[in-house]
């Protein structure tokens, strides 16, 4: 198992170059001077200079690639035009509550998707597998800026009963980090939840008509732990894949629901780094995005390991 | 999405903060004030204490008044730790504010400003006039700051401890104005010593000093302790929020998340307006000269180098239909740089009204003159749903009269290059929201009509001396009704002679807020004239506003 555990990381240095190389390569495929680009039309010949310096544009690429990497493995990702904030600083504050927002709406998600599509799938057709049929595809064609709007509309302006925007950070206050991020986790995690419920309902439609679940019920075994224990567990793996593939997704959606509900998050901040072509922290956030994509479906594939025995011995053998 | 992308091209907070001035009202003596509605605007004086939550359209920058671009959003921020030199009056006048006095030699080429005693930096030290020849000599040097002032300021001397003069060039009459914004703001000049931690770390004199400041989430500011106004600020802290999205800054404010806000987008206008929860004001009939919503024409480049075609672009605008789909009828019609609602420098422009069939005669006489069979050119926005509806329905107005235009959406920071390049035909633009037609003087220049592929700040390349002649007249002359003459001989100039802009509509600035906001509209100046909180553009005062 260490060897394929091994074998998984050797695959991911080829990935992770290829990342650092395109996130690198995301200021080199700018038109014009990248200096000119970051100091604006007004930028001195002086300024440029020494802008090329710093970022060490006056060096053969392969060096500068070098440095780049270097650099941010060292925690130098450049600073902000804008604010000349370090972009690594910027990315430490805004990255916890990103995290806290895709783990809680990937939470809210499995939470929900998953005793219902057991349920549903015990009996296919029956009246809450209809329902909840219906009730999904509703969520999986609403854009989260609709949904986002309609739960504000609803449970900020009309109830007050979540903040509309703003965010306060979990060591300030538990219960007000929690209410600021409900409306945003739900909007999140609506079109996830309905993509988990349908991927699982089906898996364990299959699995409930294998043979080793026949035998389970001849032998007695009671029909929750035949569910949970049984049937659960080998249809998840589709379930862990997607969840693992949605991460990307969710990042994207995070983009439009920062903004919405204005979160303090790498979503927000790429928006706004776009817009104001603060191109150092632009190529900070995507480093960051796109490394974080890769390890989380590294760890995905780890899971497969502990979950499916047939990996598991596979890899012993 | 946002507020601040479908403000398209609001370069002069982008390119130059031509906000260096800020205020509310013109230089004249007429009463000026905002337009209230939804909710009553209360007139009760605040109460000491609490905390104020406002909801901001974009984040800013910084709060380096030589660095960072202070346009609507960034002189609401710098006005909390910094206090100007001067400030507008409901006189419309200009009056001493951190400074004790503003006065002027014979001819206007010397003002001389004492500025009040025993008044002290937030880091302790106290406020001398070296720290503003410091400041007006690092504007000089600035980037941003110096093209409004340099070639017409020449130098600026410490006098004794308290004093400071500013010599000029020639005459300046309306100089005083720029003591009200981004350049009257005082800094310490140590400030200087570390320009990279500079727009981190403001040291001023203002009402609150900087607690925290997470970009992108909040700005947070305590009540100065020492401040040289007894009993101000009122509130505690304040705490700002960018919050980009508007929809997003309506439903804070609807659901009590904030307690104030701005915003330009009408549609937040028309809600909060009719809102009985939220009370509001408006600029719209705030004296000066209000931003206008125009299309910018290139007279440089083909076919717009005719003056005919630019004409005829006019004569095919209708602008009150324009504003009643695009706008819900709330935005004023224009028909000139200067409005048509409140503003002194208004006149009766002869700008073109809408004929489709002068406008179909104008592009006939092009065509046969230039032996062409067709007038197209491109029409530039910026990346917005709403944008791109606005330029559809003008497009198609246009076509009715025979001019075809493609329209090109782009990037807003692209967008302001092209402008500066001239790399562009017709733009959909928002500029122009000044409390005095000085602050114009870089904008419609012949001197910073540079030629395309250079930079110019002069972006429709309008190259007119009689407007030349005009605007030294408005900063020289020091008769109100010759200066009111002189620029409403550049709004004719402009509706019928150059025509480089085809107006649109004037452009309303909302300061929304929960009733609970106190002194929104009540403020004493030190020498007891009333002040006005809120400015053209939606920035805010929040020295004078209390919450009970």
């Amino acid at each position: 198992m260490l060897r394929s555990v091994a074998g998984k990381i050797l695959y991911l240095i080829p990935v992770l170059f290829a990342v650092t190389a395109l996130s690198f390569g995301m200021l080199k495929l700018l038109p014009g001077d990248p200096a000119v680009n970051i100091l604006g039309p007004s930028a001195t010949p002086a300024a440029v200079k020494t802008l090329h310096k710093q970022l060490g544009l006056d060096k053969p690429v392969v060096s500068q690639y070098g440095s780049f990497v270097w650099n941010a493995v060292h925690g130098d990702l450049g600073r902000s035009y804008q604010n000349n904030q370090p972009t690594t600083e910027a990315l430490k504050q805004r990255l916890p509550v990103t995290l806290e927002l895709l783990v809680l709406s990937q939470f809210l998600a499995l939470v929900v998707s998953i005793p219902l599509a057991i349920r549903a799938a015990t009996k296919p057709d029956g009246l809450l597998d209809r329902i909840s049929t219906g009730v999904s595809f509703g969520f999986l064609a609403l854009p989260p800026y609709i949904v986002g709007v309609v739960l504000v509309l609803l449970f900020a302006v009309a109830f007050h009963v979540f903040p509309a925007t703003g965010y306060t950070p979990f060591s300030q206050n538990p219960v007000e980090n929690l209410r600021s991020l409900t409306l945003p986790s739900i909007t999140l995690a609506l079109a996830e939840l309905a993509t988990y419920l349908r991927l699982l309902r089906a898996d364990m439609i299959t699995t409930l008509q294998e043979d080793f679940i026949t035998m389970a019920r001849a032998k007695g075994m009671p029909p929750r732990r035949i569910l949970w224990r049984h049937a659960f567990r080998p249809s998840s793996f589709s379930l862990v894949t997607v969840a693992g593939l949605n991460f990307g997704r969710l990042i994207g959606g995070t983009f439009i629901v920062e903004i919405l509900f204005a979160l303090p998050g790498i979503g927000e901040l790429t928006v706004q780094s776009i817009f104001s072509t603060d191109y150092l922290v632009v190529q900070g956030t995507v480093l960051l995005v796109a490394v974080g994509y890769v390890l989380v479906n590294f760890l995905v594939d780890l899971l497969y390991v502990v979950i499916d025995p047939r990996v598991r011995h596979a890899a012993a053998g | 999405m946002s507020a601040r992308v479908r403000t398209v091209g609001r370069v002069a907070a982008v390119v130059l903060a031509a906000s260096l001035v800020a205020g509310a009202c013109g230089s004249s003596d007429k009463k000026s004030s905002g337009s209230s509605s939804g909710g009553k605007v209360s007139t009760a004086t605040p109460k000491p204490g609490g905390k104020l939550v406002m909801g901001v359209e974009a984040e800013v920058d910084g709060f380096d008044p030589t660095q960072n671009r202070m346009d609507v959003t960034g002189l609401t921020y710098a006005s909390i730790v910094y206090d100007s030199l001067g400030a507008f009056g409901k006189d419309g006048k200009v009056h001493p504010y951190l400074a004790e006095s503003i006065d002027h030699n014979a001819d206007y080429t010397q003002w001389t400003v004492k500025l009040r005693p025993n008044v002290k930096f937030s880091n302790g030290d106290p406020l001398t006039a070296d720290d503003v020849v410091a400041d007006w000599n690092a504007h000089l040097k600035s980037p941003l700051t110096a093209a409004a002032i340099v070639g017409y300021l020449k130098t600026v001397t410490k006098v004794d401890d308290l004093t400071a003069q500013f010599t000029m060039a020639g005459p300046w009459v309306p100089f005083p104005t720029y003591l009200t914004g981004q350049l009257g703001f005082v800094f310490s000049h140590k400030m200087l010593d570390d320009p990279k931690a500079a727009p981190r770390n403001p040291i001023g004199t203002g009402p609150f000093v900087l607690k925290d400041w997470v970009p992108g989430n909040h700005m947070i500011a305590t009540k100065n302790p020492n401040y040289w106004q007894k009993g101000l600020p009122y509130l505690d802290s304040v705490e700002l929020r960018p919050i980009v999205e508007t929809q997003s800054r309506e439903s804070s404010l609807r659901a009590g998340t904030i307690d104030l806000m701005h915003s330009s987008d009408v549609q937040t206008i028309k809600d909060l307006k009719n809102s009985g929860s939220i009370a509001s004001i408006t600029d719209e009939k705030v004296q000066g000269e209000q931003e206008e919503h125009f299309i910018m024409l290139n007279t440089a480049k083909a076919p717009l180098d005719d003056v005919r075609i630019r004409k005829a672009l006019a004569y095919a605008t209708d602008r009150k239909r324009r504003i009643d789909t695009i706008d819900f009828g709330i935005s004023p019609d224009s028909t000139g740089p200067f409005g048509n609602v409140g503003s002194d420098f208004h006149s009766d422009t002869t700008y073109p009204s809408f004929d489709l069939a002068k406008a179909k005669d104008l592009v006939k006489q092009y065509e046969t003159d230039k032996g062409v069979s067709n007038v197209t050119f491109e029409l530039g926005t910026t990346n917005t749903g709403r944008n791109l509806q606005d330029m559809s329905l003008i497009q198609s107005m246009w076509k009715d009269a025979g001019i075809n235009v493609t329209i090109k959406q782009v990037q807003q920071s692209e967008y302001i290059l092209n402008a500066l390049n001239g790399a562009y035909q017709a733009y959909d633009w928002r500029q122009f929201g000044e409390p005095d037609p000085d602050a114009d003087f870089v904008w419609w220049s012949t001197k910073t009509a540079a030629p395309i592929g250079q930079l110019a700040l002069n972006f429709a390349r309008n190259n007119d001396p009689a407007i030349d002649a005009a605007l030294l007249k408005g900063r020289t002359s020091a008769d109100d009704a010759q200066r009111k003459a002189a620029y409403q001989d550049i709004a004719k100039r402009f509706a019928t002679d150059d025509v480089p802009y085809v107006w649109l509509n004037q452009t309303i600035w909302q300061i929304a807020f929960k009733p609970k906001v106190k002194g929104i509209e009540t403020w004493t100046l030190p020498d007891g004239e009333a002040g006005v909180n809120h400015t053209i553009g939606g920035a805010f005062l929040l020295t004078h506003v209390g919450v009970n």
